[in-house]
């Protein structure tokens, strides 16, 4: 992934000129913008891999600007946003944003969740991504709301690293991932997953979706390295 | 419904009125009653038609008997006997047991000026529903009358009717009073116990009697004048959180651009302290806000995701509790009101257990046990109100002290309770008992 084009939707001149200084000297090529105009001669103008969109902006809002920017393209969005709400995260995430991220934020963080959407879109083709639950031996599994439920239909709660493991073993399911490979496609999504071992986060999750997590059922250890997710996943 | 009631059926607005009205009924009507004895005592007895053909029958007879001669006497008493009227000729009076010939009263008074002149009134005697009259000719001949009352008067089908109707009216306009008066009343109780200003509640409708409608417009007004004053402050948390973030982001941004470690770091720290203290100042706000719908949810899975979190974040703790129990619960908000306590608890504690206990019947408790310093007892009912600060002032913990007053308004929400405990040798444990199931 060689230099990526990053548009960002920032109202704060001072934010956006230090976002996009940051992601300059990380090897990125932004082109920052102030408002729903300037981002759609930007979009007109030139190719975009990735837009950052602060949700609270002068004129059109970032949940309208995402919501238009969805039914047009696929472009990865990563929205911004100071409300800090768990609400507002999940209504951009329907709004069909990529990923969140809340103010105030580290840079480094900012840089990793940019890196792992490309990586994402990049890894999966148009027609796979996700848009409604997945189900395997009956649990169910929705990206959007970022929810997991047994076959009961109760809802077990997991962290967001937990979840994006998950989510990694549905989108590859029965195949044998590597420890390096999930964490390939886990990183990025908060700095969890990065500090803890793959190994650590499937023992949780095996906890908790297990019969038996002493002999697990569904995430299976690979003798030679890695870890298999066994049930066969309905992905609409 | 969580609507207490604590009050005996005497304290209810429909007793006290059946009570009332039956009370003043009664008054009136033993106020008529003895009117009728003062003016009249004797026609509640001799009215009834009876009685009043009877004394008709007395005076027929008698001036019959004046007019006619001695032999023909008989013949004419025959033709008025009846089962309930006799007359007799006899040579002697009879001795009555008492007399009442000379009682005073209007209708004695009538009674004898109707009698023919020349006949005398001997004796009057009344026994039970057997009344006996005695009388003597104008030529000597003694006539001895025996009527016979039918049921006491006061018992006749008018007054049964009568009471019974007035009985049958006073139930009528006690259910409508009750449904007019009292219901009202306690549909306002419920709304008023009900208001929490969390956006479930109803207008209050106006109706019933003009107080009750001016009661319970006061209410709408006031209830709107609180979701106002609440919406106020959201929106202007919201706004404060807002500005606040923004700056805060630069000077995250900036920090960035800035190589010195040793006050790099320090500044990090206070950015992130000062983040802390908006968030949980919104979550607080929210809290008292619009509610999330019950679902049921895994609640160790919740736990551990908690203690994971903070686990994750370097600090020491663990899940102790069964591996799945489902609970109908708000699973988000529990989720934030557990964060806070175990946030609290890493603060001031170096290890920390979050334990579930769902060995008693009908209540599940959630034990978050620190081995910190622990709260005095004067101080442990003040550390769940928000915006508290003890003697250890806590800012360098950070927070606005709102971690023990949300997890209390999660446990409200539940129906449940948060209560602080002592640990020996020291540290605390807060725990949050919510019923098993959900109380809405």
């Amino acid at each position: 992934m060689q230099s990526p084009h990053i548009l960002i939707v920032e109202d704060d001149a001072e934010i956006r000129t230090m976002v996009t200084r940051f992601l300059t000297k990380n090897g990125c090529r932004v082109t920052p913008t102030g408002d729903a105009q300037s981002m759609n001669r930007a979009i007109a103008a030139a190719r975009i891999d990735l837009v950052i969109l602060d949700i609270m902006l002068p004129g059109e809002d970032g949940l309208s600007i995402c919501r238009r920017l969805r039914s047009a393209s696929s472009v990865p969005i990563i929205m911004l946003t100071a409300a800090g709400d768990p609400v507002a995260r999940v209504v951009g995430l329907e709004m069909g944003a990529d990923d969140y991220v809340a103010k105030p934020f580290d840079p480094h963080e900012l840089l990793a969740r940019i890196r792992a959407v490309l990586r994402r879109a990049a890894a999966l083709p148009e027609a796979e991504k996700p848009a409604g639950p997945m189900r395997f031996a009956g649990w169910q599994l929705d990206p959007v709301g970022r929810e997991l439920r047994s076959p009961a239909g109760v809802r077990v709660m997991l962290t967001s690293g937990e979840f994006d493991l998950l989510l990694a073993f549905c989108q590859h399911a029965q195949r044998t991932l590597t420890r390096d490979q999930l964490l390939d496609l886990t990183q990025g999504r908060g700095t969890e997953a990065v500090s803890r071992s793959i190994d650590i986060l499937v023992s949780r999750i095996r906890r908790k979706i297990e019969d038996d997590p002493r002999d697990p059922a569904l995430i299976k250890t690979v003798r030679s390295g890695g870890y298999v997710f066994t049930p066969a996943v309905d992905a609409p | 419904m969580r609507f207490a009631r604590p009050f005996g059926v005497m304290s209810r607005v429909a007793t006290q009125m059946i009570v009332v009205l039956v009370l003043s009924s009664l008054m009136a009507w033993i106020g008529i009653g003895s009117l009728f004895v003062t003016l009249a005592p004797e026609s509640i007895l001799f009215l009834s038609p009876t009685v009043t053909r009877h004394v008709v029958s007395v005076f027929n007879v008698l001036h019959g008997l004046e007019a006619l001669p001695a032999a023909s006497r008989a013949q004419l008493i025959s033709a008025f006997q009846r089962g309930d009227f006799t007359a007799s000729l006899v040579d002697e009076a009879p001795r009555l047991p008492s007399n009442d010939v000379d009682s005073e009263g209007e209708f004695r008074s009538w009674f004898f000026s109707q009698i023919p002149p020349g006949v005398e009134v001997l004796g009057i005697h009344f026994e039970g529903k057997v009344g006996t009259v005695v009388t003597r000719l104008s030529d000597g001949q003694i006539v001895v009358f025996r009527l016979v009352r039918d049921v006491p008067s006061f018992l006749s089908l008018p007054i049964v009717l009568l009471v019974t109707f007035m009985f049958a009216s006073i139930m009528l306009l006690t259910v409508w009073a009750v449904r007019r008066l009292a219901s009202p009343l306690s549909r306002f109780a419920v709304a008023v116990d009900r208001f929490g200003g969390d956006g479930d509640e109803a207008v209050l409708r106006e109706e019933g009697p003009a107080e009750l409608r001016q009661a319970a417009r006061a209410f709408n007004r006031m209830q709107q004048r609180i979701l106002r004053l609440i919406e106020d402050r959201t929106r202007m948390l919201m706004a404060i959180s807002h500005d606040l973030r923004t700056p805060l982001t630069r000077l995250r941004l900036r920090l960035e651009e800035i190589p010195e470690q040793k006050p790099r770091q320090r500044m990090l720290d206070d950015i992130a302290l000062m983040d802390e203290s908006i968030a949980s100042a919104i979550a607080y706000v929210r809290e008292g806000g619009a509610r999330e719908t019950p679902e049921m949810a895994d609640l160790p899975s919740l736990l551990e995701t908690v203690c994971s979190r903070f686990e994750d974040a370097g600090h020491p703790i663990v899940y102790e509790g069964p591996r799945h129990y489902t609970l109908q619960c708000l699973p988000l908000a529990l989720e934030r009101g557990i964060s806070n306590l175990v946030d609290n608890a890493v603060k001031y504690g170096t290890a920390v257990t979050v334990r579930l206990d769902t060995t008693e019947a009908g209540r599940v408790s959630i034990d978050v046990e620190d081995d910190g310093p622990g709260v005095p007892d004067a101080e442990k009912s003040r550390v769940v109100e928000p915006f508290y600060r003890g003697d250890d002032a806590r800012h360098s913990v950070g927070g606005f002290g709102l971690g023990l007053a949300i997890a209390g308004t999660v446990a409200r929400h539940h129906g449940g309770t948060l209560s602080l405990h002592d640990r020996t040798p020291h540290g605390l444990r807060v725990r949050l008992a919510i019923p098993s199931t959900l109380v809405q």
